[in-house]
């Protein structure tokens, strides 16, 4: 019986396991984010937000401690240094894991271990482009298309600020999981955590709207060439849609798209016209470029 | 059985003793009181595999009666089938399909790739 034990064993004997988890704490506070096992990573997280710890105390036997733990001398004055002031106002949680579904090899389960407000944190850029993705969402339902490639997305960093001092449960800009997100990737960062964040999102914005127009363009050529009866038909072919991908400001879910030609709710005539594609959302919004 | 077990036992004395150790014999001798020591010391032999399977008649094992047809062989594995995985979701960043709770890969991807072409080239 294993009730209550909190530890894993991994099929290695203690010092091989100890060695490895070093390792890996050491790889963490060097890279600031790897790639492992899912119960390598949550016993990894265990052992380096100690040593952040460590680094947080900052006497002589808290260093000792340190340099006798990882296995890099010269990364025992990064955590007494920049961890430590990264992480002055933070009560713990200095890690964080990601699920990163399975490994093809073995199947095993695969997930990302990062340290917070690190350069590279991935839920910071997630929630900036989510940020983003929904604001374009919401513009191209009022303006069409061609109305935002004009006007673009103002005000990104106002809405920000806005949402970050907004309750969660209130009816705002954003949806609730984005400003549950956004408040809590802002919330130990101040003002260059804003800017950045602004910056990344409009990047985004930038990102979703320049891919369908350049299709456009290589696009363009050919389509003179196609049958004009099914004109209307190949404005699909623009967005290059994988299997269950959609645009923003799409409705659809994903399992929805993906029932393709065996889901319910088929629109009119043109139907049978268009590219047949299993999963694409064919939203209309999209198709006025 | 008991008395088919005994005959068995008598007929393969011989075989029995042949295939034990002869320390084995020597022990039970020592263990039985001296008015019970018979002169010629009597033990049980475990009887092995092959001999246990001699007691059985050969119509007593089981054994397939027919080739298993194509139409139950398959109605068999009719649920061994995969499964569709039910928790996908759409990345709220870029739309793509995605496991739930896990990170999207194409997101994580771009972002790798950006940032990995920063630091090959860096910032004048």
């Amino acid at each position: 019986m294993k009730h209550g034990i909190a530890f894993r064993k991994f099929s290695r004997t203690s010092s091989h396991r100890m060695l490895m988890l070093r390792n890996l704490v050491t790889s963490l506070i060097q890279h600031e984010q790897i790639k492992t096992t899912l119960p390598k990573a949550r016993d990894a997280a265990r052992l380096a937000e100690k040593i952040i710890t460590l680094g947080k105390k900052g006497d002589i036997p808290a260093f000792r401690k340190a340099t006798g733990f990882l296995l890099d001398r010269s990364l025992v004055p990064k955590v007494f240094t920049d961890l430590a002031t990264r992480y002055s106002e933070r009560p713990g949680g200095y890690t964080r894991i990601h699920k990163f579904g399975n490994r093809p090899g073995d199947n095993a389960p695969h997930a990302i271990l990062e340290l917070v407000d690190n350069p590279r944190d991935l839920r910071f850029a997630m929630t900036a482009r989510a940020v983003g993705w929904e604001l374009l969402g919401r513009k191209v339902e009022q303006q069409g298309v061609k109305g935002v490639v004009a006007s673009g997305i103002p005000e990104v960093d106002e809405v920000v600020e806005r949402e970050r001092e907004r309750a969660v449960d209130e009816r705002g800009q954003l949806r609730t999981v984005t400003r549950k997100n956004l408040q809590k990737v802002l919330r130990y960062r101040g003002g260059e955590g804003v800017a950045e964040l602004t910056k990344q999102a409009e990047d985004h914005v930038d990102t979703l709207l320049a891919r369908p127009l350049a299709l456009k363009e290589i696009i363009a050529a050919k389509q003179e060439q196609k049958d004009k009866r099914v004109k209307g038909a190949t404005t699909f072919e623009n967005l290059r849609l994988t299997a269950g991908q959609t645009v923003p400001g799409g409705l659809r879910s994903t399992l929805h798209l993906a029932q393709g030609e065996l889901g319910k709710d088929r629109p009119g005539r043109w139907y049978f016209f268009g590219r047949k594609k299993l999963g694409v959302d064919n939203s209309p919004l999209w198709n006025q470029l | 059985m008991a008395t088919a077990l005994a005959l068995h036992q008598s007929r393969t004395w011989l075989s029995a003793a042949a295939r034990l150790p002869l320390s084995r014999i020597s022990l039970t001798a020592a263990l039985v009181p001296a008015f019970l020591a018979s002169p010629k010391p009597f033990t049980w032999a475990i009887p092995s595999l092959p001999s246990l399977l001699e007691l059985f008649p050969p119509w007593l094992l089981a054994v397939p009666k027919k080739k298993t047809s194509h139409s139950r062989k398959a109605m068999r594995s009719a649920n061994k089938g995969l499964k569709d995985k039910q928790n996908l979701v759409h990345c709220q960043a870029c739309g793509s399909p995605k496991l739930a709770h896990n990170i999207c890969p194409k997101c994580y991807r771009e972002l790798n790739m950006e940032w990995k072409a920063r630091n090959r080239t860096p910032e004048l």
